[in-house]
């Protein structure tokens, strides 16, 4: 029933647009026991184009979401899959730092674009689905395709460790420690360097750059229930690939899951966090594994600049425990200068600079009263 | 009832105002049929520029023109590769010997000198114009991509955008320009890139992912 | 079946891609030449930018093995092409914000006139004229190539706020074009 006036709703903008989208809107299918509910879905400006042999879809989906539970939701994840078009592909969009209460809306905008056939298959070309909700006491809901249980509930131990620092320099130093710690935070988030990147599945070279092995240097993370032992990689000119690395687990506990974030040297001494190595294990304490990747990562030109690659530092970046809780670097660990060279602030410290850019220190001092 | 002005209602009928603005004018729209009535009059205006735009102008031979546009650019992409100086591809060439290299120049270059003997004055100058300006402009603005593999799976993160391709196929999750966008990439075979929405506020990340998610 | 030697490589890998040359501008010439027309507002100038647009394009081979995405990397070369072109010859400053006035003079040809000569395709074309170059730009780009306005700012090198304005004066301008000579001529809305 709730699914039939919501297909009502979502068709209603419908009779406004002077092409008909009947056919390519996406199909947004919550399960009936969702803890969102789908209040409306614009299509907006969403378009479809003919562009030579083939239709370019552009679609732009504002959905307003209510939250249908007595629990408050930090973070959520919406599923987005076209089957015909990429089979083996799918995107999702995820908002964090959320504190919508029971009853209360919030928007979810999802953009696409696709490239498909002109002869294609009738029926939607996009799905929208639900593939996890997390609320406030950490709890979850969702099918977590894609995970998104340990990366929401990263996101949410991230937030919480940050509100208590800001919170803590407002106690020590009050509003001016404060502000110069935002300042600093777009210092430096100005500062990082950026790359673009492409990842290719398989260990194909596609450059013709000798290829040579470098070994990992790894930081000194004392905290940390992992230590990396070795670790190494293949580098020609632009491209890193099949990344190999040993880890120990020196803490007291089962480990279940770890992430190695993999900082990239180029030959000007500039320093770019290419990305991170995920692994799925199981590590009994004082235990030793190797991880072992086929991918390879391209970083194009930029600017009329190739880059090329000298070395590489690994780092943990998050571990999770077997009985599901996880570990993060501290706030002190992230003062070490390399860390904070090319690590991006977390989702609610860039919320909180954003609202600071926008309202204010006053503005910024009464959302962290309200946690 | 305060109505949306001129402009709002022309950006809203092309679906150009922001989020909320387009929420706010959207409920006023949805219950005042003036404004209603406007909006239909501006979308029916653009479909119709939409329905001209598509037509040959009057009094055009369009198969004329087209055989001589096909023409010079044939005849201008045999004399561009004989002209040096122009941006190659990053592509691997065919590797040709060294007799069969030198048939296809001389081939290319008689014709060339052949066509252009004989082209009228007219086109002559169309096509010198036009290689001029190539010979001394960037090409297009789009960035230059190492191919990979029509069968590769290829994921690709930008402060623009992210692309899933698959067998010549693209699924993209766009986002708006905002500072302070992150890319992220995990090799366990995904890619996403996060930014503050400027409407609402939120952090949202967008991700791409490849089959064994 | 006879059996016929199969062509060198050197043969089949030119005749393949002299097929997808030819294939990718007789798909796409005609789209293109209009969308440039439409920009530069004559046929000399539009037909030497389309010839200029494709040969930049087919000199980049690798770029149509994904023919899904040429096609829209063509239309980016063509308006840029057409856009570089108003700014050197006509010295159009697209980043400049027409002011939303009433065109000073009444169009070239009466109302009656265009429903005599039963041309509504002309009575459109004379709507397009009262548009300013940027404003016609705009519009073209953004309702007709339906661009993205982030991806129409970038293009005409301006503000995403100054396309917005370029495309909010173009539209009430038409509009408006429209609405005075339906109610001078009694015109029949189509």
């Amino acid at each position: 029933m709730q699914s039939s006036n919501f297909v009502a709703r979502a068709f209603l903008p419908m009779l406004f647009i002077g092409s008909s989208m009947a056919g390519v809107l996406p199909k947004i299918d919550l399960p009936k026991d969702s803890p969102v509910a789908v209040i409306s879905s614009d299509p907006g400006d969403s378009s479809e184009t003919a562009r030579g042999g083939a239709m370019l879809l552009d679609l732009h989906t504002a959905l307003t979401l209510r939250n249908a539970t007595q629990r408050r939701i930090r973070g959520i994840t919406m599923l987005v899959t076209a089957q015909e078009v990429t089979p083996g592909g799918k995107g999702s969009v995820t908002v964090t730092s959320l504190d919508v209460g029971p009853g209360e809306t919030f928007p979810v905008r999802i953009d696409l674009r696709l490239l498909r056939p002109l002869q294609a298959a009738a029926g939607a070309p996009v799905q929208i689905g639900l593939d996890g909700v997390l609320f406030d006491d950490l709890s979850f809901y969702g099918p977590d395709k894609l995970s998104s249980r340990r990366s929401l509930t990263l996101c949410e131990y991230e937030a919480r460790r940050d509100r208590k620092y800001f919170k803590s320099l407002l106690a020590q130093g009050g509003e001016e420690r404060l502000r110069q710690e935002i300042l600093a935070s777009m210092t430096h988030s100005a500062d990082r360097p950026t790359l673009d990147v492409q990842m290719v599945r398989g260990g194909r070279a596609t450059n013709f750059d000798p290829e040579k092995e470098v070994k990992f240097a790894f930081l000194q993370q004392p905290s940390s229930p992992i230590e990396p032992m070795d670790g190494m990689a293949r580098i020609a000119g632009n491209e890193a690939r099949a990344p190999r690395l040993e880890v120990r687990n020196r803490s007291d506990r089962a480990i279940r899951y770890l992430e190695m974030g993999w900082i990239l040297h180029d030959h000007s001494g500039h320093e770019f966090l290419a990305g991170s190595v995920p692994a799925e294990l199981s590590l009994a304490p004082g235990q030793r594994t190797k991880i072992l990747d086929n991918t390879t990562l391209k970083f194009p030109q930029k600017g009329g600049v190739q880059l090329a690659i000298e070395s590489m530092t690994g780092f943990v970046s998050s571990v999770e425990y077997a009985d599901g809780s996880l570990w993060i670097p501290s706030r002190a660990d992230l003062t070490n200068s390399q860390l904070q060279r090319v690590m991006a602030p977390s989702d609610e410290e860039q919320r909180l600079v954003q609202l600071y850019r926008k309202k204010g220190i006053k503005a910024l001092v009464a959302e962290l009263g309200k946690f | 009832m305060k109505h949306p002005n001129e402009v709002q209602l022309a950006l809203f009928a092309g679906g150009d105002l922001g989020f909320w603005d387009r929420w706010r004018v959207g409920r006023h729209v949805a219950q005042c049929s003036t404004c209603e009535g406007e909006v239909q009059t501006l979308r029916s205006a653009t479909a119709q520029v939409r329905e001209l735009t598509a037509e040959i102008p009057k009094d055009l031979n369009w198969e004329r023109l087209s055989d001589e546009m096909t023409g010079n650019i044939r005849v201008g992409l045999a004399a561009g590769e004989a002209i040096a100086g122009f941006d190659r591809p990053l592509v691997r060439p065919l590797r040709l010997g060294w007799n069969a290299a030198m048939v296809v120049a001389c081939a290319t270059a008689v014709f060339a000198i052949a066509f252009w003997t004989s082209v009228p004055q007219l086109q002559k100058d169309h096509l010198l114009s036009a290689l001029r300006r190539i010979r001394t402009e960037r090409i297009g603005t789009i960035p230059q991509r190492p191919a990979a593999g029509l069968d590769d799976v290829v994921i690709e993160a930008s402060s623009t955008g992210l692309d899933v391709k698959e067998n010549g196929r693209t699924l993209s999750l766009m986002h708006p320009r905002s500072d302070g966008v992150t890319v992220s990439i995990s090799m366990k075979g995904s890619a996403g890139v996060r930014y503050v929405d400027a409407d609402t506020g939120q952090v949202t990340t967008n991700k791409v992912y490849y089959a064994e998610q | 079946m006879s059996d016929q030697s199969s062509p060198s490589q050197l043969d089949a890998a030119v005749l393949t891609a002299q097929e997808i040359q030819n294939r990718f501008v007789s798909d796409n010439l005609r789209r293109i030449f209009l969308l440039i027309y439409r920009i530069v507002g004559n046929v000399a100038d539009a037909q030497d930018l389309t010839q200029e647009a494709f040969i930049k394009a087919l000199q980049r081979q690798d770029q149509l093995k994904d023919i899904d995405k040429a096609s829209h990397w063509l239309s980016r070369i063509a308006s840029n092409t057409a856009i570089d072109f108003l700014r050197r010859n006509g010295k159009v400053n697209f980043c400049e914000i027409d002011t939303l006035i009433e065109p000073l003079s009444e169009p070239r040809e009466s109302p009656e006139q265009a429903v005599l000569r039963s041309e509504h395709r002309a009575y459109l074309e004379q709507g397009l004229t009262v548009l300013t170059e940027r404003e016609r730009t705009a519009l073209l780009l953004r309702d007709v190539e339906g661009l993205p306005a982030e991806e129409v700012a970038e293009q005409m090198n301006c503000s995403k706020a100054t396309v917005r304005s370029h495309i909010a004066n173009a539209r009430i301008k038409f509009r408006r074009y429209m609405d005075r000579t339906r109610r001078a001529g009694g015109r029949k809305q189509l």
